[in-house]
């Protein structure tokens, strides 16, 4: 076990554990956007910033993505992590200021100032590319970054809609709703930042309903070898 | 000598601007000259901001310079990327004259979230010389905001490099390609790969991989795996075609088709040159074909590469052996001799029969088995040498049948010049080490067994290398029998074929001149015919240099042509130093590939290495933190 305090409490912790879930045994609430228990931490938003002493130097550093240490103290609300959060969140709306979370957290933290001018709501804080790839594992969504050599001028985010088996991970775990899914008149329609596609549904042989995506039937089957016609019926009718 | 008159590189501040002082290169601790003795008038780069007169326009430099750094911020983080493109937005209005007075306060705001709170170090490191302007010079900054005036380009010549990059004697850009991979997108990488380097294939199965040695993440827990992530760009990728321009020029001649050689072939194809390249052998590849075993280096892969530098017009006349370099450079107006180090250093030990009883140099054994001869097994091999064409020689012993396999090397483990990963999978393939031991007589039975005597050997003083010593342990002879002994003790050049008409070295290396000339006109020379044994790597680098000589010879021109290295070669040392700034930097398990099984026999010599599967490849590119280095420097 690892002893650390955090706030000036102390607690231990597992070995590999990170601060935030150090944190969160001793129910001090950090904020975060991009981090979702269920996958492994990503570190793109900066917004669960903590300062961290260690070796009696002090430091800024994402409290999701940081593995604790013997004789860490870690302040989660001092003046300098305060701070270090709320340029993350000033940066963050005036990126996306139509999204209620940020405007949420920007009135928390006291930004009122809106200074940049590309708006949209995807934060590419890259939950979904993680989910789709970790979770489902269709590796369906792609994130372009910039670099000197790749003639980008900002990120994004490319959906392959060969891989994409329309289970909607990505809209469930979007923080913002970027990612949309809806169902409507026998179609499953998914809105990304940048395209949308629709899925043809499959209809339920017994009682009519619409239950499941064409594509994930058929991703289904392959991966199942069960055969076709067990796909046929919903859940209520099988 | 040109001083400096204020400094804050590597936050040493010294501020002689109001009180006259100057400061040499030693107190900065930078040089301030580069070529011969030319000045340097400002150097602006991610440590800091040197200036050696009061004429520089501070603005202009820093907006030049961010404008390089907005382009490598990736977007993966938040802060990192929308913090760096407001910051460029403000200098660059600024230099256009629209900046407002409130622009500098926003402009600290955002040096300040940037520089504490980024995913990697490259955001938070490359604000450092901008939060720096902003306490030394903020009168210009303010008064910039409020002229709205226009300012002129700052003319500096910019690199981009990184701790990686620099140790890569072909400076491949390795954080470049590693986040293509991050993203999935493999052609990309492969492509950026290629740009510099004709051997994809045989670099990502092979290199020595400087670069990992010099990964920053060193400093953490193990380096980034760069030579694998380059193998999983070129199995995983499809690299667009090259291209090159319509030949117009004349024809340079080649001798020798290894790494060397294909380089130069390459520099000088892009560049409109006829190429044909004579070998004594039958293929291509040089040594990484007669040397490098194929369980290491599967041999399509080389096929692969040269057949790339075939299909873009070089011809290769192969089974062709050079008796004479006249025979060869009279033809041509420009020859770049890229023979390699075939030559095996004599090993001293008393009853060796070179050729004769089963006692073989180490690279002769290897090109004959790489090469399919077929050859006498034999049950007990010796192995003599610490070096990588020990280990290889060992292993490939096992592979053609051999079951006892044994490498004697006179120092220990750890002073063993081979790659530690190397000398671990020889002994789980069940080669047997015996160190500090050196073999000094052999005697031949009857029967052909080979009484070998060894001595006991203990570590001294460290010698030139700055390896200890081996000092004999008097009275510790023992007696070794095997069938055979293989001698793997280092190469040199063969240079017979010269025939005393090019000057050598007092190592028996051909001696250039820096752009790769010879004694002999219109002559050129690279790779390990120039290095002695070194890599492929390093053959590709030289080989590319002596391409370029040859072509400055063709054109009549004297001067380096490539400004560019010229400018930034004084700063090697500071781009290859590791800056582990403020962002703190958690573990991350390094990757391994899958090995074939080796609890079965090893009667095959499939490739051992398997590549990472793109989950961890995604994973181990995941751990790059990008340590670019953007510099920007003027002139006088
Ligand atoms: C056993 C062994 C293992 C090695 N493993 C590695 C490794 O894992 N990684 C690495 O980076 N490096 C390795 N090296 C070193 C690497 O192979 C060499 O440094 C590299 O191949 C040198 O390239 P080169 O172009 O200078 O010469 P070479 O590759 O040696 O090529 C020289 C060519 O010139 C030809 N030639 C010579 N004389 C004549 C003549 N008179 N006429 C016509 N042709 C001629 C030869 O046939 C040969 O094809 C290894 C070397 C050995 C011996
Ligand atoms: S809907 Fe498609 S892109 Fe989204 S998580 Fe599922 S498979 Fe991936
Ligand atoms: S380069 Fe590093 S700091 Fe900059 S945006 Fe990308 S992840 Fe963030
Ligand atoms: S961490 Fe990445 S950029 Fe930094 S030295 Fe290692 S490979 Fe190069
Ligand atoms: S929650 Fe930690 S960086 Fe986003």
């Amino acid at each position: 076990m690892i002893n650390l305090t955090i706030d000036d409490r102390t607690v231990s912790v597992e070995k590999n554990a990170t601060i935030l879930q150090a944190a969160e045994k001793l129910n001090i609430k950090i904020p975060t956007l991009c981090y979702n228990e269920e996958m492994a931490p990503i570190g793109s938003c900066r917004i669960c910033v903590v300062e961290a002493i260690k070796g009696g130097e002090s430091l800024i550093v994402s409290a999701c993505n940081t593995g604790v240490e013997e004789g860490m103290k870690v302040y989660t609300k001092s003046e300098k992590a305060i701070e270090a959060r709320k340029f993350a969140v000033k940066i963050l709306y005036s990126e996306n200021p139509s999204v209620k979370l940020i405007r949420d957290l920007a009135e928390e933290y006291g930004v009122v100032e809106d200074i940049n001018v590309r708006k949209s709501e995807c934060i590419h804080c890259e939950r979904c590319v993680h989910a789709c790839r970790d979770v489902v594992g269709q590796n369906a969504i792609v994130l372009t970054t910039c670099g000197l050599s790749y003639g980008n001028d900002a990120p994004s985010l490319k959906w392959d809609f060969d891989k994409c088996i329309a289970c909607g991970t990505c809209a469930f775990v979007c923080p913002t709703g970027a990612v949309k899914m809806h169902d409507h008149d026998g179609v499953r329609t998914l809105l990304t930042p940048e395209s949308k596609q629709d899925f043809t549904l499959k209809k339920c042989v017994s009682c009519g309903s619409y239950f499941m995506p064409e594509v994930q039937a058929q991703y289904l089957m392959k991966k199942t070898e069960l055969p076709a016609d067990k796909f046929d019926q919903c859940m209520n009718c099988r | 000598m040109a001083n400096a008159i204020f400094s804050t590189w590597n936050n040493k501040v010294l501020d002689g601007r109001y009180n006259g002082t100057t400061y040499s290169a030693e107190e900065v601790g930078l040089p301030l000259t580069y070529g011969e003795d030319k000045e340097f008038k400002a150097i602006f780069g991610w440590n800091g901001i040197v200036l050696t007169d009061d004429s520089s326009n501070i603005v202009s430099l820093a907006a030049d310079y961010f404008r390089t750094v907005a382009l490598i911020a990736c977007g993966e983080c938040n802060v990192g990327y929308n913090g760096v493109h407001l910051i460029k937005t403000i200098l660059d209005n600024l230099v256009a004259g629209t900046a407002v007075p409130a622009d500098i306060a926003r402009l600290k705001e955002c040096i300040e979230g940037v520089s504490i709170n980024t995913k990697c170090s490259f955001c938070s490191s490359a604000v450092k010389p901008i939060a720096d302007c902003l306490r030394y010079f903020s009168a210009e900054f303010e008064a910039a905001a409020e002229e709205h005036a226009a300012y002129e380009p700052s003319n500096g010549l910019l690199n981009v490099t990184a701790p990686c990059i620099e140790a890569c004697p072909i400076h491949q850009d390795v954080p470049g390609y590693i986040g293509h991979i991050k993203n999935h997108n493999y052609d990309e990488a492969i492509n950026l790969i290629k740009r510099n380097n004709p051997l994809p294939g045989c670099t990502g199965r092979a290199c020595m991989a400087f670069c990992e040695k010099n990964c920053i993440r060193n400093e953490i827990d193990a380096p980034v795996s760069i030579r694998k992530l380059k193998r999983v760009a070129y199995d995983f990728g499809t690299p667009n075609e090259l291209v090159v321009e319509k030949k117009k020029k004349d024809e340079v001649a080649i001798i020798g088709a290894g790494p060397a050689g294909i380089a130069a072939a390459k520099r000088l194809l892009s560049l409109g040159y006829n190429v044909v390249a004579y070998d004594l052998n039958n293929v291509c590849g040089g040594m990484m074909n007669d040397g490098i075993p194929s369980y290491r280096l599967p041999r399509e892969i080389i096929k692969a590469d040269f057949d790339e530098m075939i299909a873009l017009g070089a011809e290769y006349r192969v089974s062709t052996p050079v008796r004479d370099i006249e025979d060869i450079s009279s033809h041509y107006k420009a020859t770049i001799i890229c023979t390699g180090a075939y030559a095996s250093k004599s090993n001293g030990i008393e009853g060796w029969t070179e050729g004769e009883n089963d006692m073989l140099q180490g690279v002769r054994y290897l090109k004959s088995i790489n090469n399919k001869k077929t050859m006498e097994l034999k049950n007990s091999v010796l192995v003599v040498g610490g070096g990588n064409t020990a280990i290889d020689c060992a292993r490939t012993a096992l592979r053609a049948g051999s079951r006892d396999v044994t490498i004697i090397y006179r120092r220990s483990r750890a002073e063993m010049p081979a790659n530690a990963e190397e000398i671990d999978e020889a002994e789980i393939e069940g080669v047997k080490l015996d160190l500090l031991a050196l073999p000094v007589k052999i005697e031949v039975e009857e029967n052909g067994i080979k009484k070998v005597t060894c001595q006991k050997m203990q570590l001294g003083e460290p010698d030139e290398s700055g390896r200890r010593r081996p000092v004999p342990v008097p009275g510790s002879e023992y007696v070794i029998n095997c069938d055979m002994i293989l001698s793997a003790i280092g190469e040199k050049p063969d240079v017979s074929f010269l025939n005393n008409k090019v000057e050598l070295t007092d190592w028996g290396t051909i001696k250039v001149d820096k752009n790769g000339a010879t004694s002999m006109k219109g002559v050129f020379a690279a790779g390990d015919c120039v290095n002695g044994p070194a890599s492929i790597v390093e053959a590709m680098a030289s080989g590319k240099r002596a391409a370029i000589g040859a072509v400055m010879y063709l054109d009549g021109k004297t001067t380096v042509s490539n400004e560019k290295e010229e400018v930034f070669e004084p700063f090697h040392k500071e781009f290859l130093k590791h800056n582990l700034d403020n962002t703190y930097n958690y573990a991350r398990e390094r990757q391994h590939a899958r090995m074939i099984d080796r609890n079965v026999l090893l009667d095959n010599f499939n490739e051992v290495e398997q590549v990472l599967t793109k989950k961890q490849a995604v994973q181990e590119a995941d751990r790059c933190l990008k340590c670019y280095k953007v510099i920007l420097v003027t002139r006088n």
